[in-house]
């Protein structure tokens, strides 16, 4: 029996992926150009970034667990550096006075903070359901994508079951070395001789590394890291420039507009009191 | 496979659970491994609560198959390796459709005109902006791409700082500093260098699209202002249009 294991799998379909892109190039020339820039790209600024005096001192200065998540951090810098550039703006506005141009810096920074505050807030609340959801995700890409589920070193399981998976799998691979170890000492047995040792018991908090150890998907590590990328993209998003700007901003408008509305009737009503006397 | 049918089984069999057996004994003591009371986290993902948890929902409804589907798993793909671009199209989404409707929706009879106007300039930022993105990011992405698929070319010597033992594919997958600087190389590009450019171009877009598009121009969807708006001038003119020497006026040819 022909044993197909994952990396050949996903080395196959790599290399799939090559032809095709190869076979659907319409214009070589401009390929071959465009292939070159980036080329140039990888060395001249990925290259280059990797091994630069910023990204040792970057890694030497974050290992701690909360900088794991960089596409939150990299969106809030984003947000922060065209906030900033907002606010410096209104406070140079010649056509706006003073009070005029501190008040409006001023809104620009609270909206700011709001944002990223509520921003970290919704992301970091949201982990544990999100772990489902990737989890849930990943069952179902298994349900059609068989050979991912490793079945010849974990038989045929039920990926709804992915949970009990997680945790147990040593189980069932170490009761799959014992079948084969018990199998070697038989006088027929034309293999290899050796027997196999047992599996550590380990269970996986998440699917992310159980993918990464157990399963050894690569197109399902890149889809996995793709739900995380995903939710934080969407969060950021829908709190920078939906929650806050619509539905907080605009009743917060309202009210303010309601407020100076009746401040200034109140002011009129003195005045008027005032010219009476 | 039948585990009955053991008798027959090939060596291949055997080296590919010892590969099993190998793989996990390495990754145990290697690099980038955080074991921790015989349960395995690199921290990505929510806390383990520790608890058993129930069959995941693998049934044939909506979410399911949305997530079985082709274009959700490519648009995960792009979510993946070519954030920048991800960002943009989550902005379309966002401020370019749920805004505007939401804006619309809640817009009074008085400043319709002005949430219409506002409607249609964040459209088109949103648009221009993941078309900009889009273009700009495809060279910076497609090199991304050959780093990830062939890092010893690219990042050989580069062990130590990336806390692995050798530099391969899947050695890099388990890496945390290797996600987290590729994340940030990733997103740099369009987070330091190219978002004023592109917010240069974009802010200089708008009005064509706006003119050409929407067909609106800055200014004109406004109430007329400055002297023309004066209530006694329009007062007045209404005044002379109806007054009996004009209406007695016979212009044209006779």
């Amino acid at each position: 029996m022909k044993v197909i294991s994952t990396q050949l799998y996903n080395q196959n379909y790599s290399a799939n992926r090559k032809s095709y892109n190869s076979k659907n190039t319409t214009a070589p020339q401009f390929t071959g150009k465009y292939d070159q820039f980036t080329e140039w790209i990888a060395n001249n600024y990925y290259k280059r970034f990797y091994n630069s005096k910023f990204a040792k001192s970057f890694i030497n200065n974050t290992k701690g667990k909360k900088w794991n998540n960089m596409t939150t951090h990299m969106s809030a810098l984003g947000s922060t550096l065209i906030s900033g550039m907002y606010i410096v703006r209104t406070l140079q506005n010649d056509k706006l006075d003073v009070e005029k141009r501190k008040t409006l810096a001023l809104n620009d920074l609270m909206v700011w903070a709001l944002s990223t505050l509520g921003a970290y807030f919704m992301d970091a609340k949201l982990g544990n359901w999100w772990n489902g959801v990737t989890t849930r995700f990943t069952a179902n890409y298994l349900m059609d994508n068989k050979k991912a589920k490793r079945v010849r070193t974990l038989g045929d399981w039920d990926p709804a079951n992915i949970n009990d998976m997680m945790n147990n799998w040593h189980e069932k691979v170490n009761a799959r070395i014992d079948k084969i170890n018990e199998a070697i000492k038989s006088p027929d047995y034309k293999g290899a001789r050796k027997p196999l040792e047992k599996v550590e018991a380990a269970a996986y908090k998440n699917v992310r590394d159980f993918n990464l150890d157990v399963l050894k998907n690569r197109k399902l590590t890149t889809l996995i890291d793709g739900m995380g990328v995903l939710k934080s993209l969407f969060v950021f998003g829908m709190v920078y420039r939906y929650i806050v700007p619509v539905l907080v901003m605009k009743p917060a408008n309202m009210i303010g507009n309601y407020y100076h509305k009746k401040q200034a009737e109140k002011a009129q009503a003195a005045q008027e009191a005032q010219q009476a006397k | 496979m039948k585990i009955d049918s053991i008798k027959n089984y090939p060596a291949g069999y055997v080296s590919q659970t010892n590969k099993l057996k190998h793989d996990y004994e390495h990754e145990k003591h290697g690099a980038g491994m955080h074991r921790e009371n015989e349960s395995v986290n690199r921290g990505y993902y929510g806390s383990f609560t520790g608890k058993e948890k129930a069959a995941v929902n693998v049934g044939n409804n909506f979410v399911n198959k949305t997530f079985r589907s082709n274009w959700f798993q490519k648009l995960l793909h792009v979510f993946e390796e070519k954030t920048v671009v991800a960002s943009t199209l989550v902005a379309l989404i966002v401020a370019g459709v749920a805004r505007p409707a939401t804006n619309l929706v809640m817009a009074g009879k008085e400043d319709r005109e002005d949430s219409i106007y506002a409607a249609s300039h964040a459209i088109s930022s949103a648009i221009i902006g993941f078309i900009v993105s889009s273009i700009v990011m495809a060279p910076f992405d497609k090199a991304f791409r050959k780093i990830k698929e062939d890092p010893k070319k690219y990042l050989q010597g580069l062990e130590e700082l990336l806390d692995v033992k050798e530099i391969g594919k899947r050695k890099l997958e388990k890496s945390v500093p290797y996600k987290k600087i590729s994340k940030v190389a990733q997103m740099i590009p369009d987070t330091l260098i190219l978002g004023v450019p592109k917010a240069m171009l974009t802010i200089a877009l708008i009005p064509p699209i706006l003119k050409y598009v929407f067909h609106l121009e800055k200014g004109k969807h406004k109430a007329p202002q400055g002297p023309d708006a004066n209530p006694d001038k329009q007062k007045y003119v209404e005044k002379l249009i109806k007054a009996p020497t004009l209406k007695a006026f016979k212009g044209g040819d006779k």
